[in-house]
């Protein structure tokens, strides 16, 4: 048995390289979940699309630049949140044929950035660098998600859900037989 | 005879500062690698913008926990020696949490599906759907284990799929023709319809005959 060790434990050490692909179970376990309702109205979906990369020249005593680049798609929806309606910020003249609307304002409602539209386009490693971890890859696509966010309210997508809504609302208020119409944003 | 030795107590005191700026330098050095690694500025590209008339209803919240087991026989047997200890194992934990939207595309409603009669109103909605399941990168953390960029996207894509099926298990959908009833009805009848009817149209999947 003794002699066996040294071979168990260089076994052990070299045979994680030969994992055989597809040999892993996947299981999953859930920790906590909750449904809830809700009352949104998406008016406008944006596609976008954002390179995420990074550069990492290292420490002085480190020999060799290190680079990534991730492309990624993202797709926002936005719209107003019917939730926070109330029945006084609907007022309607019967006599007159006339109804103001007045809607809170339009928010983001959903950020989805799907994971299969993640892609690794470029990974280069030179002298005696090591490949970019999985939690530096994760670190970086986090940035590149707070960065969408961050960048959204530049995209007018806020005023586009708000005419949006506005154009969705309008006709349905005219097949109701409401002559006067007037929405507005508070 | 055991001789004492006595250390100055500068010497312990210069040990003591020499031992806690290298522990400083340390973790300085830690801290700034991880600060430069920032991702350059890039711009947002706007590839498509379409109009959209979803009625989101209902959300579904959930967290996950995935762990891709090394299953090879390698880690059995490091399992069974307790070798593992020693060289730890090649199990991927992930910590997910994910939402799911669910509602209807009111684009979909056709003039017939909206009428009004006096002061009652009746409205059909389109089938009920699952409208957004997600999970950014801001959602998963990786916990143990090493995978390539590749197989950490199959893993949490194995998430997204079980979060859907946890949505519809947990009664997402019915919930969704719940709420959307209830605020409907409470937007139709602030603009002064006793009577809203909100009913739901059904999606019946139509087998093609054989030989077709």
């Amino acid at each position: 048995m003794r002699k066996l060790l040294p071979l168990i434990a260089v076994l052990a050490l070299l045979l994680p390289a030969c994992r055989p692909q597809g040999s892993l179970q996947d299981s999953l376990t859930t920790r906590i979940e909750q449904l809830r309702a809700t009352a949104e109205l998406g008016t406008v979906e944006y596609t976008v699309r954002k390179a995420v990369k990074a550069r990492d020249e290292g420490e002085w005593f480190k020999i060799g630049n290190r680079r990534i680049l991730f492309s990624c798609t993202a797709r926002l929806k936005a719209g107003i949140n019917l939730a926070r309606l109330q029945s006084e910020q609907i007022v309607v003249d019967e006599q007159s044929r006339s109804v103001t609307l007045t809607l809170p304002h339009a928010t983001v409602l959903s950020i989805n950035i799907p994971p299969e539209e993640i892609r690794l386009e470029y990974e280069d490693i030179t002298g005696f660098r090591q490949r970019f971890s999985d939690q530096e890859r994760q670190a970086l696509l986090r940035q590149g998600e707070r960065e969408i966010i961050r960048d959204l309210p530049r995209l007018g997508i806020l005023d586009e859900a708000e005419a949006n809504a506005e154009e969705f609302l309008r006709p349905m208020l005219e097949q109701m037989g409401f002559e006067n119409i007037e929405i507005r944003f508070e | 005879m055991r001789e004492e030795v006595n250390i100055p107590a500068g010497y312990v005191l210069a040990a003591a500062v020499v031992l806690a700026l290298l522990t400083f330098l340390l973790l300085n050095v830690k801290k700034q690698r991880e600060e430069r690694l920032q991702i350059e500025q890039t711009e947002l590209l706007v590839d498509q913008v379409r109009r959209i008339g979803e009625l989101s209803s209902a959300g579904f919240y959930e967290e996950l926990v995935l762990t891709d087991r090394d299953e090879s026989v390698l880690a059995e047997l490091k399992r069974a020696t307790g070798l593992n200890r020693l060289t730890g194992n090649d199990d991927f934990v992930v910590i997910c949490k994910g939402r799911v939207r669910a509602g209807f595309d009111l684009t979909k409603v056709q003039e017939t599906d909206f009428s009004t009669s006096g002061d009652t109103l009746r409205l059909t909605l389109p089938p009920v759907e699952i409208l957004d399941v997600v999970i950014n990168p801001t959602d998963y953390e990786l916990f143990a284990g090493h995978r390539s960029h590749e197989e950490t996207i199959g893993i949490v894509l194995l998430a997204k799929q079980r979060l859907r099926s946890d949505a519809v298990r947990s009664g997402i959908l019915d919930q969704a023709e719940r709420s959307a009833a209830g605020t409907l009805r409470r937007f139709f009848s602030a603009m002064g319809y006793r009577e809203v009817v909100v009913s739901f149209r059904k999606e019946y999947l139509l087998r093609p005959e054989s030989g077709l």
